[in-house]
């Protein structure tokens, strides 16, 4: 009694698995988007840091970009890159330039690294 | 007769009040560097796919089992114990001590290092321990592979150790007082500080700080020990121990059991997944300590089957599980930027009174997410109990909780593996240098976080192939809860749809967290 209760069950969940991959495989085909054919590339930004933060707040990038941000700040600070582990003095009334090669993706904020405030964040999403 | 208990008590009540002073001295910690996450949100397109896969695999699961006669009462099972090879290993006395002793001095180790470390998060090994290894990662390991607190639970072996020590200095009665365990206490005082222990994850700011969390330890074995003092140690095992609450729970989805055959071992006992006295005893690892070797069987079994049998369904339980789902959930949502801006608003609206104002609110929305949430279950079970009829209201709304179960692990898994695996990588350095004074013991004191090990493409797919997984288990769950609990093979289906949706609605509640930026 058990057994055939079983033996029919492995029967049930093995059509579950497969009318599971097929509907979840169409769906996928449907949902995807195209992707992108952007090479990687140079991803030039011009980064202006305020009393009420960065400006603009995201550098979005995708994986595999040369990113060089030109930065002006109106205070001397250290920004810090999370993720990135990257640290640059800034000093106000001049543009520092900090170049990174984007190959992590994920959402990593910039900070002033003495305060520890969030200033903006850097997006690498994967190509 | 219960003297010594009661000085037992007394002394841990005594540990207590020393170490509240101390916590007032509690300082905001730096969480810079610890716990931080660098998820990239799981893109739209990807969540409305993973948002239609749970609706449509609902209705599989639907279609597929519909007309099927009564849920199984057995599942099929491998009693490992047959082989030699876990009999001499898994289930021998040398190596359950061993593991036992490991624990204790691992305990040991993070209340001395949070106490006399370096007191930088990253830099002392108790954070990365409680929060990190045994949090997240042996929580996915007891829901994963099996129960394994019931062994190593260090507060329950330091107290064993002390009762045999006791009792050989020819004290009789040892630690225990017979006291009975209050009846209408049921798992309310385990409930408790289950919440309180939430509460300083998600709210108290200086949850990172190695002193703070050495002292929330010594406080909570304080407790523990006056509870199994005054109590009986298994009583308040099963009903007042927080953590051995919540994994016994999370254990039921685990493909491993640990069973009595014949249920004479296991009388008053309410804590194992039995659903009648006659029957065999699982789960109940004091039970299974007292049986003799012939009964117990340690058994491979088809995972989530542990959540169908909802015996011992109290109302403390139900509300612990319910809070259980909802705290998963309240974890996820502080860090959206939906929460973080309503939170923003009412604090300008109705004052924001400082660092006090922060701990008040997030204090509030530990207390209303899980009530929030609890309204929507009954609400929702109402329904099924008027479309399906059976049991009573209460005891659908028992029999249903633990369906839920897989949905929370799933959103855990999804939501956790990547703090798992980026800031379990710092156990390399910690191992070599615990208090951060700079030692360096097996030469791995400089290794640092490789946070480049997963793509984000490929945790964004696991993330919502979890998500799914978790749903697909939970409504087949439901269904099976639905026909045991209906009158009719009819009725369940109709019974059963009201708690499909509430599914539908809770894993797409999980999908739209982790679709959401995490603003910390």
């Amino acid at each position: 009694m058990t057994a055939t209760f079983w033996e029919r069950k492995t029967f049930r969940l093995a059509t579950l698995a497969v009318i599971s991959v097929l509907v979840l495989g169409g769906l996928f085909l449907i949902l995807r988007p195209d992707q992108p054919a952007a090479m990687p590339g140079e991803r030039p930004f011009e980064l202006e840091i305020r009393e009420d933060g960065m400006n603009p707040e995201e550098v979005s990038v995708r994986e595999g970009d040369r990113v060089t941000m030109s930065i002006t700040s109106d205070r001397p600070f250290e920004l810090h890159v999370h993720g990135y582990d990257l640290e640059q003095e800034l000093e106000p009334g001049e543009t520092t330039e900090l170049s990174l090669e984007a190959d992590l993706t994920g959402r990593f904020p910039m900070e002033d690294h003495d305060t520890e405030e969030e200033l903006g964040v850097l997006v690498v999403e994967p190509r | 007769m219960p003297a010594l208990a009661r000085r037992a008590a007394a002394a841990s009540v005594a540990v207590l009040l020393w170490s509240v002073p101390a916590l007032a001295d509690a300082r905001p910690s730096l969480a810079h560097g610890f716990g931080q996450r660098y998820d990239l949100p799981v893109p739209l397109w990807l969540y409305l796919y993973g948002a239609a896969g749970a609706v449509l695999l609902s209705f599989v699961v639907f279609g597929l089992f519909v007309g099927e006669r009564g849920a199984a009462h057995g599942y099929p099972r491998l009693n490992l114990l047959r082989f030699g090879f876990f009999r001499v290993t898994m289930a021998s006395r040398a190596f359950v001590s061993g593991l036992r002793l490991a624990s204790v001095a691992l305990f040991v180790l993070v209340i001395l290092t949070g106490l006399l470390g370096d007191q930088t998060p990253v830099l002392n090994l108790a954070p990365t321990i409680v929060w990190v290894i045994w949090w997240v990662g042996f929580s996915l390991f007891v829901a994963l592979a099996g129960n394994l607190w019931a062994i190593v639970n260090p507060l329950k072996v330091v107290f064993e150790w002390a009762d045999g020590l006791v009792r050989r200095l020819g004290v009789d009665e040892g630690l225990e007082s017979d006291a009975p365990y209050p009846a209408s206490w049921d798992v309310w005082p385990a409930l408790a500080l289950f919440f309180v222990f939430v509460w300083v994850e998600l709210v108290f700011p200086g949850s990172a700080t190695p002193r703070n969390i050495a002292f929330f330890i010594l406080l909570y074995c304080s407790v523990t020990w006056a509870g199994m003092s005054l109590f009986g140690k298994e009583a308040w095992l099963r009903k007042g121990e927080a953590f051995s609450v919540f994994f016994s729970i999370l254990a039921r989805f685990a493909p491993t059991e640990v069973r009595v055959k014949g249920g004479k071992a296991c009388e008053e006992c309410d804590a194992c997944e039995s659903e009648s006295e006659d029957e065999d005893c699982v789960n109940c690892y004091g039970c299974f300590v007292r049986a003799t070797p012939g009964e117990r069987e340690l058994n491979l079994r088809p995972p989530a089957v542990g959540l169908l049998r909802s015996g011992g369904t109290s109302g403390g339980r139900l509300a612990f599980v319910v809070f259980m789902l909802a705290s998963v959930t309240y974890d996820g949502l502080l860090a959206t930027p939906l929460w973080v801006s309503g939170m923003f608003y009412l604090q300008s609206a109705a004052g924001s009174f400082g660092a006090l104002g922060r701990l008040f609110y997030g204090t509030l929305g530990l207390v209303a997410v899980p009530l929030l949430f609890f309204g929507l279950y009954a609400g929702f079970v109402k329904l099924c109990q008027v479309m399906g009829g059976g049991a009573g209201f209460w005891g659908l709304a028992g029999a249903f909780a633990y369906s839920l179960v897989p949905i929370a692990l799933a959103y855990q898994a999804a939501h956790y593996y990547t703090l798992l695996i980026l800031e379990g990588q710092n156990l390399f350095a910690l191992a070599s240098d615990p208090f951060g004074w700079g030692w360096d013991l097996f030469g791995t004191g400089g290794y640092e976080v490789n946070v480049n090990v997963v793509g984000a493409a490929f945790v964004w797919y696991s993330q919502v192939a979890l998500i799914v997984a978790g749903h697909v288990v939970a409504v087949y769950l439901a269904h099976a809860v639905a026909l045991r609990e209906a009158p009719s093979p009819k009725l369940a289906l109709r019974g059963q749809l009201p708690m499909v949706a509430l599914m539908v609605l809770y894993t797409v509640t999980s999908l739209w967290i982790l679709s959401q930026p995490v603003v910390e």
